[in-house]
């Protein structure tokens, strides 16, 4: 049977382009590799993170993994904040979809609900500034922007941080800071006359987690175990919206398959086909339209296999990103208490005061709910001294953790080479920061802990974990209005296509400092509008370019 | 002592292991189903051959305890991520997963100084061990 629709994926952006498919009626496909968490999520016991430390004597076993893959004896590299039940996101990534590359270390998922499964939730709308360099505008966006953001359920606080994230109709109240984030907004109330003439602003967070109980999930118990399970239901997950998705009769979420290419046939039909990784045979699944939302890498290789453009070399962003443990002193003795969640406890906007600089964005997060030994591993002490140490120094750890934006250049890029001898392709990736930059970058990054460094916050060292440690990529098939190869148009069709979409962080021209995650799903959310309108009225499809 | 890398891994010299690393950490014995899963944990952990130079350090320390704490710290510097120091990792960890020892990671509340005093004091010792340990390093450690 012909679906109406094919999507590719089940993260943040395929079932935010399925929704409003799936509410007018069409009949949509979702094709999708589908891991999950059978193992640890039935051993975590619904308490909070102290409790289960104090009591459960079988903590370790989902603490530290059945296999220990919780402790990492290595270099930090992506993804450290994977704990052992969160580690399904990623698995069979290595075999399945491997990348090629010195010094570029990509996290992807073939999980249910992507790399959104493990994500901090942040939810950092983009202003008509970040747009610059998009083909659509805010005011095109914005009706999506509010369509998810309602759909998801987001908390946040009208504060200094509003002309940066604009407002939000629905927006619940904000979440309860712990100790360690309200000494440090106590300290910025103080100084904010002096904060604001340098350029710094702080503010509650706007997270898609709930305050208050909201269709039929959370709200927040604060039981700070947000790392390891989702016991309240409170940070959303894509998993949620595609149960519902999964209520409707005219979805179909069809597993397991690892779509490999796509074909578009004379008449306009598209056939997307796929390894059965049960089965190890192929199959093919037929639409009108194909979506693709395979995660960047992910729709980054089934684009050049299927359009049989090995060796092309397409452009890759990724936010820079740092991060820097501060003591912060006013800690200094006191027991943390009160509520507590894992999730960012502040964001940070450094807005240049000359307009040519771009706006640098941060969070400040505390260090309660992962392990002390993980903190310790990274003194350069004997352990014995990095135990004591680390207990005394996590109540007044705060981690300020700093994205900058990314621009395509010429030392950023991929393409992807066949296999050897059968094996799967690989995506050879390059990416390299020019040095200046790289300075320019250091120097925003002064001034922002010179501000914290007022607040009584002491940075104690400066961390680069890697070039994809930020896990936001985008930019191999940019959406322009110029007529470029192997870009997409501003609906997101894939050029030299008729009916293929791109619906992830791969058509992010340009990545500020913000999270992409919020505006994938939004813009997500206007391509499966922009596809009810084709489908209802095909010549539509002719003005796509305006859409 | 000469031992093959299969002796080396016998349960009983890890329990051995084990419990030696664990007073080292916590300052007493572990219970036994801590020592079992830190034997668990290797084969899972530790598949991969050991270095000589690596291998040499762990022999040291097994027969002589005192110069535990100034390997550790020694490595800390030279070798972060060796073998020793990733055994001692796994015992940190495990002790850190059971709740016999959570005062080991549950800070108390302190007046500022006080806490200051702590963390500098601790911070402090444990430089001094370093120091010692580098120094130290290349006699302890002469492949066997």
């Amino acid at each position: 049977m012909i679906a109406d629709v094919l999507i590719v994926g089940s993260g943040a952006s395929a079932v935010h382009a399925a929704c409003p498919l799936v509410a007018a009626g069409y009949s949509v496909r979702m094709l999708d590799f589908g891991n999950e968490d059978r193992e640890y999520a039935p051993l975590i016991p619904d308490r909070s993170f102290e409790e289960i430390r104090r009591t459960d004597r079988n903590q370790f076993r989902y603490f530290l993994g059945t296999h220990y893959e919780g402790i990492a004896l290595g270099p930090v590299r992506s993804g450290p904040q994977l704990t052992p039940p969160r580690q399904y996101v990623t698995k069979d990534t290595d075999e399945l979809t491997s990348t090629l590359s010195e010094e570029f270390f990509p996290l992807q998922s073939l999980a249910v609900g992507g790399l959104a499964s493990a994500w901090g939730a942040g939810v950092f709308p983009f202003t008509e500034e970040d747009l610059t360099d998009f083909p659509i505008s805010l005011k095109e966006l914005a009706v999506h922007y509010d369509a998810v953001a309602e759909r998801i359920g987001v908390s946040g606080q009208r504060d200094d941080l509003l002309p940066f994230y604009r407002d939000c109709a629905s927006m619940l109240p904000p979440l309860l800071n712990d100790a360690n984030a309200q000494t440090i907004l106590d300290r910025y109330a103080h100084r904010r006359a002096q904060c604001h003439a340098a350029g710094i602003f702080i503010g509650q967070p706007r997270v898609a987690a709930l305050s208050r109980r909201y269709r039929g999930r959370g709200p927040e118990r604060y039981l700070n175990m947000s790392f390891w399970g989702d016991l309240d239901r409170s940070v959303y997950r894509p998993r949620y919206t595609l149960a519902e998705l999964q209520a409707c009769p005219n979805f179909q979420y069809h597993r397991p398959l690892l779509v490999e290419r796509f074909r578009e046939q004379p008449d306009g039909v598209v056939e997307a086909t796929g390894i059965n990784p049960q089965t190890g045979g192929t199959e093919s699944h037929r639409g009108r339209k194909l979506v693709l939302a395979a995660g960047v890498l992910g729709t980054t290789r089934i684009v050049l296999r299927s359009l049989n453009r090995y060796g092309a070399f397409v452009p890759l962003l990724a936010n820079p990103y740092t991060y820097v443990p501060m003591l912060n002193l006013n800690m200094l003795g006191r027991t943390p208490s009160g509520p507590k969640h894992s999730l960012v406890q502040l964001c940070v906007v450094s807005a240049p005061r000359r307009a040519a600089q771009p706006l640098v964005h941060a969070h400040v997060h505390s260090y309660q709910s992962l392990l002390n030994f993980k903190l310790a591993k990274e003194f350069p002490l004997p352990y014995s001294a990095s135990l004591r140490l680390a207990k005394w120094l996590v109540p007044c750890l705060a981690i300020l953790a700093i994205d900058h934006e990314d621009r395509p250049g010429p030392g950023k890029y991929c393409r992807l080479q066949r296999g050897d001898a059968g094996g799967p392709d690989q995506l050879e990736i390059k990416y390299r920061l020019p040095d200046d930059l790289v300075r320019q970058q250091r120097r925003r990054e002064s001034v922002l802990l010179r501000e914290f460094l007022r607040f009584g916050c002491i940075p104690l060292r400066r961390i680069r974990p890697g070039y994809a440690a930020s896990v936001h990529y985008g930019g191999t098939f940019p959406m322009t209005q110029s007529d470029k190869e192997l870009t997409v148009d501003p609906s997101c069709r894939l050029r030299g296509t008729r009916s293929i979409y791109l619906a992830d962080g791969s058509v992010f021209p340009h990545l500020p400092a913000k999270g992409l995650t919020f505006t994938m799903m939004a813009n997500a959310n206007r391509i499966g509008t922009h596809l009810c309108h084709i489908l209802k009225d095909p010549c539509c499809e002719l003005s796509s370019a305006s859409v | 002592m000469s031992l093959s890398t299969d002796a080396m891994d016998a349960p009983d010299s890890l329990k051995q292991e084990g419990e030696q690393i664990a007073r080292y950490l916590a300052g007493v014995s572990p219970p036994p189903d801590l020592l079992e899963r830190y034997v668990e944990a290797h084969a899972s952990l530790f598949r991969d051959a050991v270095h000589p130079a690596e291998r040499a350090a762990i022999l040291f320390v097994r027969q002589h305890a005192w110069a535990l704490p100034y390997m550790d710290a020694g490595l800390a510097l030279l070798r972060p991520h060796s073998r020793l120091r990733n055994k001692i990792l796994l015992m940190f960890a495990l002790l850190e997963t059971t709740p016999d020892f959570i005062d080991l990671f549950f800070a108390e509340s302190a007046s500022k100084p006080g806490a200051l005093f702590r963390m500098g004091k601790t911070a402090a010792k444990g430089l001094v061990y370093t120091v010692v340990g580098v120094a130290l390093y290349p006699f302890m450690v002469r492949v066997r």
